[in-house]
């Protein structure tokens, strides 16, 4: 880099063991959470996760390092980064529930959610409107917890640099994962099942074998695509459309459902490098915890995952508060007056969400996404891989009836993501698209998508009688064109909204560029405020941990130490529940095999349940790839 | 030792595609100079095994301490270093294996087993020390009971049936001077019965081909004279397939290189005459690499742990390619090859 | 150790580790010192029994104390125990050893002793084996321990008067190939059924007519080849398919050979397409199998193809390096079988092919470092190849020695205008 950093940070701070000697030892011993400064031991590893968990302290710490405003899941990763990093971190949010504008709501918390959006209260997101039919028993429909709708739904590469980031931290061991490997494309008025993965490719009645061989061909090199320049240099600028047609002799339908189902590209104008890098990403995930390249967590998404390292920062010493905001900041004496009306001296950074409330004024976010959730009466599972419970649903540039500009992405969430009850589905569909044009183009692909559900499952029993009435719930503008829809599809609740963010589209492949746009630091404040982005349009998790980042250098000096945490070696841990597991098996007697004469009774033997989580199953703690397989072995 | 655990990351049907090559990048590249043979680390890393008692992985061991002292024995006489060890501490050691039933455990007070008992003789025949089993026929009769009628031979009384225990039997009664007509033929038989259609071989017959396998085949034919049932030309084909882009050897298709079978390979190659079916150099840097130049010993693949069984394979590797300063390795034993000179060899003539 | 990260560690972390270890080991070393003990006095008791279970816990490897208790099974709870209480017993074994298996799955041992616990287990369920197998192969579709095992489950459902499984199988095998047709342990297991079923499952549609199951089988293989040129598997299970016995004695010689000639044009094409997208270099398993098939003619036909042989064996020497010996061994093998006239070396003097043949022979005759004859003299014919190849640079040979022939031929190797 160019230019010299601020002088504030031009020397790396010191490392939890340079500053904090010995956390292991603070954590282990009763004082609850909070670290002291004790003899340093120089090698000093932090010890497994689980059985420290301490109650959250009651007051609030007079002074701190950082304070984070806002727990969602950019502000939490970075909240259990730094504190294992040795800061002395607060972490509060002005909302009475966990992932602030990332999170996971309730039916009832989503009805006040919009309502508070509509009345300016929640920055960066816009033009919200909820709506539930009157056939649904409202009261009921928000008293059930078994709802849980991401405001920012996401999926999770089994590749990526969020998902090594949760197994180095270990904050894995908190959630469940499930496979999603059902990617569907609308084309032609048909829902095509995607055909590339090898096998997919070689069991295809309908590919040519010349098809075949240039789709394998086109795989092949992508997945090495950087080192052969010489291929797509001349296309370094131009659209991967074209670089396609020339070198891989792919016909048009090919091409797109590799730009927006393999790659999930919201333009075809995406260029040829950036289009690589994406649909890269998907290839190198494949098989890397099992037949599938995507997961995504269960019981809801982002803010499921930002609770996960809000408790692993808790393990670290961050404290807690919900129900609370800055109430004024003075940059000279670096004291911040909190809500409830403490003080507190912040000797670095304050670090805030756009979404909370506070005195200052956040930066203009200048990108749209329009998302608009659905849940539906219908169980889906023809879209479902078998076993699983979610799928993809893309429908790229011109397959819909409005002529989209941009795809329209879709995520369909079943009964067993924990996320909705029995029977029915959430589909969160979005698209890069502005103003009126973005709502119809969702309009029109959940239409598309309903209608192809009823034709698929010849149950199109339609029902005049669902017509919106006064006693339904309407909130902000209504839905263009639900007229027709609702009367083929039922569902439980339909929410739209606008969600700002000052990330750049289609960033995530430009990582300088994303850091830039992801975080602005407020200098009239001595630079000592610094605003995150909300997550950008990204379908996927990536360039969170960029922006992480991004925020964890500006704060301490450096990223080299991010998560750079030593667990005490666990396999011993996990060697002495074997111990335990099996000679309870053998001493209770018909445990496992051979009890019932049933072959599926062996899941109780010990072998992984293709629903389980996938990644507990089989991960090697040693967080390489994950998935193992045996070494042939022979000795003599 | 073969670690309890062993583990490396899945391939995928992506992965394949790119060939293991994309994993595993030779990285020595020095213009001028090639990378050496750390002998003298290898000498130092062996001498240092029976030395880490108080490691518990050396007490996890003890069911493989008399194979890996054979390996760590063998690599030392390869590398010219014989005198390394204590003759009478290690031949003390091997008859305090030695049980009642005549076999061999692979520790004192292990149950006896044709995989040690092998072991035992070769270190014994290297220390020039068989006279010290004090009753050559129980210990033949230990052996050939271990035959079943269709000409296979178990492991143990426990019955695992497997053509790496013909060769570990035959092997043996080969070293005492005790093969019979019996053994011989049934042998042959059994081991026919494993040969595939890529000219490969089998743990039993319809197992699938596997190289380890292939040397313990061809190995117990060789021993047994009985060259002229391979067929080399496909059988050397099917070994030299073997080879991956980045020099090193693999067990089947579509699985990673492992040094250990820079011997299995190699070894089978070099008995039906067809050594030089693979590259050389290739292969010699793969060894090479493999290699840890700070504390000695070789591993599976490079910048993995090392271990004495891959150490071994390594250099035996090596000196079947004639690698410079290196003692010539019998292919058909793995012994120095001055050591299995001293074997009588079949059809005994007298 | 197999596949495990090489780490240098420091002093201070050694001593730490074992420090951590410490206790474990000592535990270790007590328990096995007590089981070694108890053994030695031949006691067969629940105590004992237990000790087993702690001991293969922490070391599953440890093949005398699975000998151990076995020995118990036999000596104590057999004895003692009611039939039933027997097969319970058996029955959690077998969950403990699951357990192993899960987190070991390639040690041999514990294999070995679940095989012997179900042969000894008074009500062996077989058909509940084949769902565990089916299992641990969709963790591990490659290994051999199970695929190994599963041969041995299928025989013993088989012998419990089920009859023949070999159409569940074959049905088997499809599916793990459906998968991932990479899976040459699959392809391996079909090429084994195959033959059976083809001779005894007439009543099958799929296996009644031989050319057309073969036809079939091609066809899939022809979808693999296209989808990914390079796979081993799938040229290696074709090279089954075109040589066993089964097709060649099984379907008509017309037949036979027509196959093989569309098989030859259809890999002959693709690898056109190969060498199209590759800047002209040829697909290695492409020209193997071109070699395969017209051996697979001539041999048929009694026509000579030593030709086409020699053309792609000479390209598979630029285009597979690795095993360039080996091609270099076939190519003097084919021109060994050729009746070779002067007329013939004539015809073909000046092209390449002839060039490397005459190379081929002098490196194997003459060390070019030293121009020494190292293995014994040139029979007349390779002579006679030699006097003709220095002809044509217009040196006369006549009359000289061997040596003096040879050297003057390979002098002319480095010849650019070659």
């Amino acid at each position: 880099m160019q230019t010299q950093p601020p002088s504030a940070f031009s020397h790396r701070r010191p490392s939890m063991v340079e500053r904090r000697s010995s956390i292991t030892a603070a954590l282990a011993s009763s004082t609850a959470g909070r670290v002291e400064s004790r003899t340093a031991t120089p090698e000093a590893s932090i010890p497994f996760l689980a059985g420290l968990e301490k109650p959250l302290p009651e007051s609030i710490p007079e002074e701190v390092d950082v304070v984070i405003c806002g727990t969602g899941l950019t502000e939490s990763i970075l909240a259990a980064a730094l504190s294992w990093q040795g800061s002395n971190v607060l972490h509060i949010d002005s909302n009475s529930y966990y992932g602030d504008s990332t999170a996971t709501l309730s039916v009832n918390q989503l009805t006040t959610w919009v309502e508070k959006v509509n009345k300016g209260d929640m920055a960066n997101y816009t033009d919200a409107s909820l709506y539930i039919p009157n056939d649904v028993d409202l009261q009921s429909l928000q008293a059930n917890k078994d709802f849980g709708i991401d405001l920012i739904p996401k999926i999770l590469f089994a590749k990526s640099d969020l998902l090594s980031v949760l197994i180095r931290s270990r904050v894995y061991k908190y959630l469940e994962f499930l496979p999603l490997s059902s990617f569907h494309f609308y084309e032609n008025d048909n829902f095509e099942k995607m055909h590339n993965t090898k096998a997919d490719i070689f069991q295809n009645q309908s590919l040519s074998l010349r098809t075949k061989r240039n789709l394998m061909k086109f795989i092949k090199f992508a997945l090495t695509w950087e080192t052969q320049q010489e291929l797509w240099a001349p296309y370094k600028h131009r659209p991967i459309m074209q670089f396609l047609q020339d070198n891989f002799k792919l016909e048009t339908n090919q091409i797109n459902e590799l730009i927006f189902s393999i790659g999930l590209c919201t333009s075809q104008d995406i260029t040829t490098p950036e289009a690589l890098t994406r649909i890269k990403r998907f290839l190198v995930s494949f098989d890397v915890y099992g037949n599938f390249p995507v997961m995504h967590s269960k019981y809801g998404g982002c803010g499921e995952i930002s609770q996960g390292f809000c408790r692993s920062a808790a393990v670290a010493g961050t404290t807690y508060k919900l129900n609370a905001s800055i109430e004024s900041y003075d940059a000279k004496t670096k004291i911040a007056k909190l809500s409830d009306n403490s003080m507190i001296k912040v000797n670095e950074k304050i670090v805030l969400s756009t979404t909370q409330k506070s005195p200052f004024t956040p930066p203009a976010s200048f990108y749209e996404i329009r998302r608009l959730t659905v849940i539906v009466k219908k169980s889906c599972d023809e879209w479902f891989e078998n076993g699983e419970s979610s799928a993809i649903v893309v429908f790229p540039t011109g397959s819909l009836k409005t002529q989209n500009k941009y795809a329209v992405q879709a995520i369909i969430m079943g009964e067993r993501s924990g996320t909705t009850i029995k029977g029915s589905t959430v589909w969160y569909l979005s698209t890069i698209e502005t103003g009126e044009k973005g709502k119809l183009d969702l309009e029109a692909a959940l239409e598309t998508m309903g209608d192809s559900l009823l034709r698929e499952s010849s149950l199109a029993t339609l029902d005049s009688q669902s017509m919106m009435t006064s006693s339904s719930i309407r909130m902000g503008s209504e839905f263009p064109g639900n007229i027709k829809s609702e009367a083929t599809l039922k569902y439980y609740l339909r929410v739209s909204y606008v969600q700002k963010t000052s990330i750049p589209h289609s960033d995530v492949v430009k990582p300088m560029q994303y850091r830039r746009s992801s975080v602005t630091v407020k200098e009239d404040q001595g630079g000592d405020i610094i605003f995150s982005s909300l997550p950008s349009s990204e379908i996927s998790y990536d360039g969170i941990i960029t922006t992480c980042k991004m925020l964890y250098e500006k704060i301490v000096g450096s990223d080299d130490d991010f998560f750079d945490v030593d667990f005490e070696d666990d396999e011993e841990a996990q060697q002495d529940e074997t111990t335990v597991t099996s000679s309870t098996t053998v001493t209770s007697g018909g445990v496992g095999a051979g009890a019932g004469g049933n072959a599926d009774k062996i899941d109780s033997a010990g072998l992984p349940q293709s629903s389980g989580n996938v990644i507990e199953g089989d991960i090697d703690m040693d967080d390489n790839d994950g998935a193992v397989e045996f070494a042939d072995d022979m000795e003599l | 030792m073969p670690a309890p655990k062993t583990q490396e990351p899945i391939l995928s049907p992506y992965y394949q595609l790119n060939g293991p090559s994309q994993q595993i990048k030779v990285k020595y590249q020095h213009p001028i100079l090639p990378m050496l043979l750390a002998k003298g680390k290898h000498i130092e890393y062996i001498k240092s095994l029976d030395t880490k008692t108080e490691d518990l992985t050396y007490y996890l061991t003890e069911h493989l301490r008399l194979n890996g002292t054979y390996w760590g024995l063998t690599a030392l006489c390869l590398l010219d270093a014989k005198d390394t060890f204590n003759k009478s501490d290690i031949v003390k050691f091997v008859m305090s294996c030695h049980n009642k039933d005549g076999g061999f455990g692979s520790f004192p007070g292990h149950d006896s087993h044709l995989l040690s008992t092998l072991s035992a003789l070769q270190i014994l025949l290297i220390y020039d020390s068989l006279e010290s089993i004090p009753c050559v026929d129980k210990l033949v009769q230990f052996i050939e009971c271990l035959q079943l009628p269709n000409g296979a031979f178990q492991g143990d009384r426990f019955g695992e049936i497997d053509t790496r225990f013909v060769y570990t039997a035959v092997q043996s009664l080969a070293i005492l001077g005790r093969l019979s007509m019996k053994v011989v033929q049934g042998a042959v038989e059994f081991i026919s019965k494993c040969k595939n259609f890529d000219g490969g071989y089998g743990s039993v017959p319809g197992a699938e081909s596997h190289s380890a396998q292939v040397f313990t085949c061809v190995g117990t034919l060789a021993i047994l004279n009985r060259l002229d049932l391979v067929d080399s030309e496909l059988t050397g084909w099917w070994l030299s397939e073997r080879q991956l882009p980045e020099g090193g050897l693999n067990g089947r298709a579509g699985k990673l290189p492992d040094v250990c079978y820079s011997w299995w390979v190699l070894s089978s190659l070099d008995i039906i005459g067809k050594l030089k079916w693979i590259d050389f150099a290739k292969l010699e840097s793969f060894i090479l690499e493999s290699q840890d130049l700070q504390n000695g010993g070789i591993s599976d693949r490079p910048d993995n742990m090392v271990d004495v069984f891959h150490t071994l394979f390594g250099i035996a590797g090596l000196s079947l390619m004639g690698y410079e300063g290196l003692v010539a390795v019998d292919p058909v034993y793995c012994l120095p090859c001055d050591v299995s000179a001293k074997i009588r060899k079949w059809p005994y003539t007298e | 150790m197999h596949g495990i990260k090489r780490t240098h560690l420091s002093e201070e972390a050694k001593r730490q580790r074992r420090e951590r270890e410490a206790s474990k080991l000592k535990q270790y070393r007590s328990l096995d010192s007590q089981l070694l003990d108890l053994k030695a006095s031949n006691q067969y008791d629940e105590q004992s029994f237990k000790l087993t279970t702690e001991i293969l816990t922490l070391n599953p490897e440890y093949y005398t104390m699975w000998n151990y208790r076995r020995d118990i099974f036999v000596n104590f709870h057999k004895v003692n125990l009611s039939d039933d209480q027997y097969c319970k017993l058996f029955d959690a074994e077998l969950g403990f050893i699951m357990l192993r298996l899960r987190e070991f799955p390639k040690v041999y041992w514990i294999w070995n002793h679940r095989l012997w616990i179900l042969e000894n287990h008074p009500n062996a369920n077989w058909k509940m084996e084949l769902g565990i197998v089916n299992k641990l192969l969709t963790l591990d579709s490659r290994n051999f321990h199970g695929w190994q095992y599963r041969r041995i489950v299928i025989a013993k459902i088989e012998g419990d008067a089920v009859g023949s499984l070999d159409l569940e199988e074959f049905a088997y095998t499809t599916e793990m190939i459906q998968k991932n047709f990479s899976n040459f342990s699959a392809w391996f297991h079909r090429s084994t059924l195959i033959p059976r079923l083809l001779s005894q499952r007439k009543d099958d549609p799929r296996f009644k007519d031989m050319f057309e199951f073969i036809s079939n089988e091609v066809m899939l293989l022809r979808n693999a080849m296209y989808t990914d040129p390079d796979d081993q598997s799938v040229w290696i299970y074709l090279r089954w398919l075109l040589t066993d016995d089964t097709f060649k004695t099984g379907i008509s010689q017309d037949q036979y050979v027509g196959l093989l000639k569309d098989e030859l044009r259809n890999v002959n094409e693709l690898n056109e397409l190969e060498a199209e997208d590759n800047g002209g270099v040829e697909n290695n398993w492409c020209l193997k199998t071109i070699i395969t098939i017209q051996t697979l003619i001539g041999e048929q036909t009694g026509s000579d193809v030593s030709a086409e042989v020699e053309i792609a064996l000479n390209k598979l020497i630029e285009a597979d390096p690795l095993r360039k010996n080996m091609y270099i061994d076939q190519l003097k093998h084919n021109w060994e079988r050729q009746v070779v006239s002067m007329s013939d070396i004539f015809r073909v003097s000046v092209t390449q092919q002839f060039f490397n043949l005459i190379r081929l022979t002098a490196f194997d005759l003459i060390d070019l470092d030293t121009g020494i004859i190292d293995s014994g003299t040139p029979n007349g014919n390779q002579r006679n190849r030699f006097v003709q190849f220095a002809s044509l640079f217009g040196s006369s040979t006549h009359g000289n020695s061997d040596t003096f022939v040879f050297m003057e031929v390979s002098s002319h190797f480095d010849d650019p205008n070659w």
